[in-house]
């Protein structure tokens, strides 16, 4: 696998194809697993992660796994194709930014990938387009058995795996759920939900995850805790929550489409036409553009656009992508060009 | 956009001020501004510092009775645990146990897993559940003066429990 074949299609996640595919984008599930025979990362020197990393990679190669994972070494990439992995959800901002021997193992649909040496040994995770739990879990605990029976899992009768931050351990599992809001983002009610999610001991984050803002009406769910309960019952939990909210964001794009019919169309086509037209765009403008367009299409407002181009902009319109495609660093102002270029090209020929 | 404060300097510096999951005010400065109201050290907290914050009220009167406790294993002290607010090995569940449970039972309302085993420690912990099972069944029949039968289970632990002693493999890699 590379990374310049990469950048010229998106993971299946991104298909549009899933449940609820209209305001949820993905479903993702991570699990931390530890070895119990190596230190920590939190403490690890230089030797012990190349032990580690070489232990985990001759481990899984001769294990066989199915769906077959390509490994990726992190150590000697350049810094641009260790962005377009961020950007296109497969490692952490702190992978890619860290020091040392780290790499991810990834296989060819994007779905399911393993992170070596982030916070934890191993960071596994399944993504799915739309509103997919139960069958991301399905592949990612298929995985997961397969990588205990290659390596020896740090793990308590108590306490569960265990993991190097206190707040993962347990089941040692995440889940985001990305979600788009715009017309509860639009009417100001997004606040509401978040405290009614906080107050079920749940949170809701930017695009890009921790320490992000909420970017262009984009949020992820995640759960808080990861110690006391099953994942099947996690995720029931989230699929209590999610529908709430599908149905609150559903009965504002109704009303707004009532209400403010007129003023809701020119939104989305001032948004349309801007892009269509545009010849240097930030990617702030691009994300709160696309956003409205992404609203469009799933209000039935724009008709021949397919979601799938408009997810597929998202990622490949990020700085990596762009300076990926175009074979060339491209500085601020370049990228702003390249970007409008990119987009005029995906939504030429399709007119309203 | 300028600033809130002196009305005179262009903002630089937004901040959204969360407390209880509340969300106050978005508050805009200037850098200079904000560095007097020493906002500009707040928003570069990292992660490890929150949590590190967020673990003194729990654990804060355990750090005298753990200052000496160091784990033999990966060498992390329980003060080094306190500022990092990472474990350093699997060990330090175990080491730090007494340091460590309040916090945990705080984050997540619990000290017990619920979900998934590995097959492989599955099969111990059965084992382990299966040899109560029969102490318990054995004490029973002995109440019972059911002798016969119970010589029987003493048997059948004897033999369980032979089994659990067969050697495992060895640790490696550990420092």
């Amino acid at each position: 696998m590379k990374i310049d074949n990469l950048v010229n299609g998106v993971g299946e996640w991104l298909k549009g194809d899933g449940p609820e595919s209209g305001i949820v984008i993905s479903s993702r599930i991570r699990l931390a697993r530890n070895l119990h025979n190596f230190p920590f990362l939190t403490i690890a020197d230089d030797k012990q992660r190349e032990a580690i990393e070489e232990f985990v990679r001759t481990q899984l190669e001769s294990a066989k796994l199915k769906p077959v994972m390509h490994y990726l070494p992190l150590k000697g990439m350049t810094a641009l194709d260790r962005q377009v992995l961020v950007e296109r959800h497969l490692i952490s901002k702190d992978l890619a930014q860290s020091d040392g021997t780290r790499g991810l193992f990834v296989d060819e649909t994007e779905s399911l990938s393993i992170m070596v040496n982030e916070e934890d040994h191993l960071r596994i995770q399944s993504l799915k387009s739309g509103l997919q739990l139960h069958q991301g879990w399905e592949e990612i605990n298929a995985l997961d058995d397969q990588l205990e029976k290659a390596l020896p899992y740090a793990f308590s009768a108590q306490f569960g795996y265990l993991t190097a931050c206190p707040t993962n351990v347990g089941t040692g599992m995440r889940i985001s759920v990305m979600m788009h809001l715009p017309a509860l983002t639009m009417i100001k009610q997004v606040d509401k939900v978040f405290h009614a999610i906080a107050r079920i001991k749940f949170m809701v984050r930017g695009l890009y995850g921790e320490g992000s803002q909420a970017a262009g009406e984009f949020y992820q769910v995640s759960n808080q805790i990861s110690l006391g309960k099953s994942e099947k019952d996690i995720i029931n939990e989230i699929y209590n929550i999610i529908p709430e909210i599908i149905k609150y964001e559903q009965t504002w794009r109704k009303k707004l489409m009532v209400d403010a019919h007129k003023k809701l169309e020119d939104r989305i086509f001032r948004a349309l036409g801007a892009l269509r037209y545009a010849q240097s765009i930030s990617s702030d403008e691009a994300m709160e553009m696309l956003s409205a367009i992404r609203m469009g299409i799933t209000m039935d407002i724009i008709k021949d656009i397919p979601l799938q181009t408009v997810n597929e902009i998202f990622i490949s319109t990020q700085p990596a992508h762009l300076q990926k495609m175009e074979k060339k660093t491209l500085n601020m102002a370049e990228r702003d060009i390249a970007r409008a270029a990119f987009i005029r090209k995906k939504l030429a020929g399709t007119a309203s | 956009m300028l600033c809130e404060r002196c009305q005179k300097k262009p903002a630089t510096i937004h901040m959204t001020e969360i407390v209880n999951h509340n969300v106050n005010q978005d508050i805009h400065l200037c850098a200079e501004c904000a560095q007097k109201e020493g906002m500009a050290a707040k928003s570069q907290f990292s992660l490890a510092e929150l949590l590190s914050g967020f673990m003194e009220p729990i654990i804060g009167k355990m750090v005298k009775e753990m200052s000496d406790v160091k784990c033999p294993h990966c060498g992390m002290s329980y003060l080094l645990f306190k500022t990092k607010a990472r474990f350093g090995c699997a060990e330090d569940y175990e080491v730090f146990r007494k340091g460590v449970e309040p916090l945990i039972e705080k984050m997540h309302g619990s000290l017990y897993h619920k979900g998934k085993v590995p097959t492989k420690i599955n099969t111990e912990m059965s084992k382990e559940r299966e040899l109560r099972d029969l102490q318990h069944q054995l004490e029973e029949l002995v109440k019972q003066e059911k002798f016969e039968e119970a010589v029987k289970v003493r048997d059948k632990i004897k033999a369980l429990r032979q089994k659990a002693k067969e050697p495992k493999p060895p640790k490696n890699g550990k420092t």
